[in-house]
């Protein structure tokens, strides 16, 4: 109840409230700019190279304005890039940071500890790894942003257009695997498409903040089912026919025999036979499939323990079995000689559209 | 001493009252003098059914007085009867008098269709002006004899005639002890308005959110007093004001309830968003647009941006401008006459908001943001409670704008402690009772 007697203090707070926030110098939205993609890179003189792609709205449509600026630290550049552009730069919508795959391989840490100091990018924004030049990448991708804004998110939005091959690691994910001994990150590596906007190439593996190796997108897959991140369908080829995994379901338990690491994996798909060449039983199907997908894993994991990278965070199911000062040797000591075992098994729930021969 | 007082003050109140008139008249052989207004009376008619209510047999002043159901007043309350309509006899010296009902003048509507509240398959009688009339109409619509009417006599010349409706076996007895107390009570001003009503029952008149609820359905007054409220009656009103309101009063009417009960779920549903849109929109707009973008997807931060392009104002002051001219719009069409009213609308909404964005000072969201936030406010029940909602809007508005989604939500919050913190007679407002 506001009694008349209490107006003036009543008024006072509300002028003292105006003042006060700290919100006097905000900006509305059509006064910022929001790039969409900062891209990381080394110049010639080892200085970094920052380039931001800004979608720019016009009266008709959007324009895509391609930014470039080196300096000695991000920040530098940054500011640098907010001198030069008209408006106020806002990094709060950027959607990925793209590494050059030199900047990959020396370290991420810095420039990831970078955005997170920012406080401006968002922990969801997503890290990518590209081979081309930067620059070029951002105007050619560019393209395809003015005639659909939405296309890059499409490109990694599960509900849109993000293809289980695709792996996806964001800004939050990136620092806690940075500062996480048992576990990694798979980046994609993109490269701008010729047709399409983007075309995604396998996925880069991380040790810790460094590149170490890349792996095809059929093993991203794995990678993928491995982390229980499938949730579209997506084809397997056999030799003799073509199957819709549409579910999957993998479980992880570590243990440790004779002071080795054995890490037993459980996958369970669920596939529709989609065609089939030979005249083999739905059995004999599934158990190609199973086979299949076993090798394949194995055949991963081997290129993982080398690489000592761990996307699939198996060294997660570790952590209760080790005491904590073993842990930081995890990468190091355990980890190349996990002997994995892994266990298929496939169900064939319907039969679908199969054609017959 | 003074044997014709009654008539010698008549006549003396009758010369700066010239619409008060006295004259001789013979009343089945005794002559005699009535008075009465001419601007409340029918005198032709009045005279002709006195004649025609006597029976042919010479009476004296008192037998006329019997058969025609007077009542013997003193000089000192004569004219106050007067002024109520009444017809006044007086014995042919003029020193008693007596008074009665008489044929009144056609000052008085009949019983119509609601104005304000429409409604939808309901009955649809409202209240009209006459206290007498509407009272007539509640106990038509609620015939039992729970049904308890008081008149209330209030001090001051100026105070009009007030009843206080509620049901015996329903209303609480200390608030109906409570409320006749209150509206007993010596008044600093008098009481003609529903918020002279408020001062006088509150004791404040800063409130932002009326104790009353009004309304001019007789079956909604009904629907209230079965809950234990009570209904006060203002002659010359033609609303009922129920009180204690609560927080139902915003969302739900009792013509709901001729639709199923899904439907009539639904319909409330509908405005309690209508009440958060109403209240919330408009600082939604405001803190999205000017300090927290970062909660938008790209796509419509990116169309938002294109929307406002060039505007020049910021979004506060854009929103606040366009909220100010559509109050007027609304204000100015309220009293408008109703040939006139579409051309305010079609000048108002069509030409101004048009022409506003094509004349890029506002974005076209804002257009959008305010029709929104102006239909959603009248989904609200009661003119009064609609009301409040578009006077706090503005303060969620001016918080938005310095603390962005944050403010929204700290106005919206403000806002229910606010209302939780009522209590009308010391029951709270907050009860979906």
């Amino acid at each position: 109840m506001i009694r008349p007697r209490r107006l003036p203090s009543c008024i006072a707070l509300i002028c003292a409230l105006t003042v006060l926030p700290g919100c006097w110098d905000i900006k509305d939205i059509n006064h910022r700019v929001l790039p969409i993609i900062m891209g990381i890179s080394y110049s010639k003189d080892h200085k970094y190279k920052v380039s931001l792609q800004v979608p720019v709205p016009t009266a008709r449509n959007i324009r895509i304005l391609v930014v470039s600026a080196e300096a000695a630290t991000l920040s530098k550049a940054i500011s640098h890039l907010d001198m030069n552009i008209e408006s106020n730069l806002d990094l709060t919508h950027m959607q990925l940071i793209l590494f050059d795959r030199k900047v990959a391989e020396e370290g991420i840490q810095d420039e990831i500890a970078f955005a997170m100091r920012t406080q401006e990018i968002p922990m969801k924004a997503l890290l990518a790894v590209t081979n081309e030049d930067m620059e070029s990448f951002l105007r050619k991708t560019g393209n395809s942003v003015v005639q659909n804004g939405s296309s890059f998110m499409n490109f990694f939005n599960k509900n849109a257009g993000w293809d289980p091959q695709i792996t996806l690691s964001a800004l939050w994910q990136a620092f806690e695997t940075i500062h996480s001994e048992t576990k990694d990150i798979a980046l994609p590596v993109i490269r701008a498409g010729t047709s399409t906007m983007l075309e995604f190439e396998g996925s880069a593996l991380m040790s810790k903040d460094r590149m170490v190796g890349q792996i095809p997108p059929e093993q991203s897959l794995l990678v993928n089912i491995a982390n229980n991140q499938i949730e579209d369908a997506v084809l397997e080829v056999t030799k003799s026919s073509s199957l819709l995994i549409v579910r999957n379901s993998t479980r992880h338990r570590g243990s440790i025999v004779d002071g080795r690491p054995v890490l037993h994996t459980r996958m369970q798909l669920s596939a529709i036979v989609k065609e089939k060449h030979d005249d083999k039983s739905e059995d004999e199907i599934a158990s190609e499939l199973t086979e299949q997908i076993r090798t394949r894993y194995e055949l991963l994991y081997e290129k993982l323990l080398k690489a000592k990278s761990d996307p699939t965070g198996a060294g997660q199911h570790f952590r209760g079995l080790l005491p904590y000062e073993e842990l930081t040797a995890w990468r190091e000591r355990y980890y190349p000689r996990l002997i994995l075992k892994c266990d298929v098994s496939t169900v064939i729930v319907n039969q679908g559209n199969i054609s017959s021969n | 001493m003074r044997a014709n007082s009654c008539l010698a003050d008549l006549q003396q109140a009758a010369a700066s009252r010239e619409d008060l008139k006295i004259e001789p008249f013979v009343l089945r052989g005794t002559p005699v003098w009535i008075a009465g207004l001419e601007s409340l009376i029918q005198r032709a008619k009045t005279r002709y059914e006195l004649l025609g209510s006597l029976p042919e047999i010479s009476c004296s002043f008192e037998e006329l007085a019997a058969r025609l159901f007077g009542e013997f007043v003193p000089s000192s309350e004569l004219l106050g009867k007067l002024l109520q309509g009444k017809l006044a006899v007086l014995s042919g010296d003029g020193s008693r008098a007596f008074v009665l009902e008489s044929e009144p003048a056609e000052l008085r509507r009949t019983v119509d269709l609601p104005k304000e509240e429409t409604i939808v398959g309901a009955p649809s009688a409202a209240f009209v002006e006459d206290l007498n009339t509407n009272v007539g109409l509640l106990r038509q619509t609620f015939v039992s004899a729970d049904l308890q009417v008081e008149y209330v006599s209030l001090r001051g010349s100026a105070d009009k005639r007030i009843a206080l409706v509620y049901l015996r076996s329903e209303a609480p007895p200390q608030l109906v002890t409570e409320i006749r107390g209150r509206l007993s009570a010596p008044s600093r001003q008098p009481v003609r308005s529903d918020q002279a009503l408020i001062s006088q029952l509150t004791g404040t008149r800063w409130q932002l959110i009326s104790p009353l609820y009004n309304t001019e359905l007789p079956e909604q007054v009904s629907e209230e007093l079965l809950r234990g409220r009570v209904a006060i009656l203002m002659d010359g009103q033609c609303t009922a004001a129920i009180t204690p309101s609560s927080i139902r009063n915003f969302f739900a009417m009792f013509s709901d309830k001729h639709f199923p009960y899904p439907l009539m779920l639904a319909i409330r549903a509908v405005r309690i968003i209508g009440l958060l849109v109403a209240l919330l929109l408009p600082g939604l707009y405001v803190a999205l647009i000017a300090v927290n973008p970062e909660t938008l997807k790209i796509e419509l931060a990116l169309s938002l941006a294109m929307s406002r392009l060039d505007v020049p104002y910021p979004a506060f002051i854009e929103i606040i401008i366009m909220l100010f001219i559509i109050e007027m719009v609304v204000e100015a069409s309220l009293r408008l006459p109703k040939s006139i009213g579409p051309t305010i609308t079609m000048v108002g909404g069509i030409i101004l908001g048009q022409a506003v964005v094509q004349a890029q000072l506002v974005s076209n969201l804002v257009i959008i943001v305010l029709a929104a936030t102006t239909i959603a406010n009248f989904t609200l029940v009661g003119f009064n409670n609609a009301l409040t909602i578009r006077f706090l809007k503005y303060s969620i508005v001016c918080l938005s704008a310095m603390y962005g989604v944050m403010g929204l939500f700290a106005g919206l919050i403000g806002f229910i402690l606010y209302m939780s913190s009522i209590r009308w007679y010391g029951i709270p407002f907050m009860r979906l009772r």
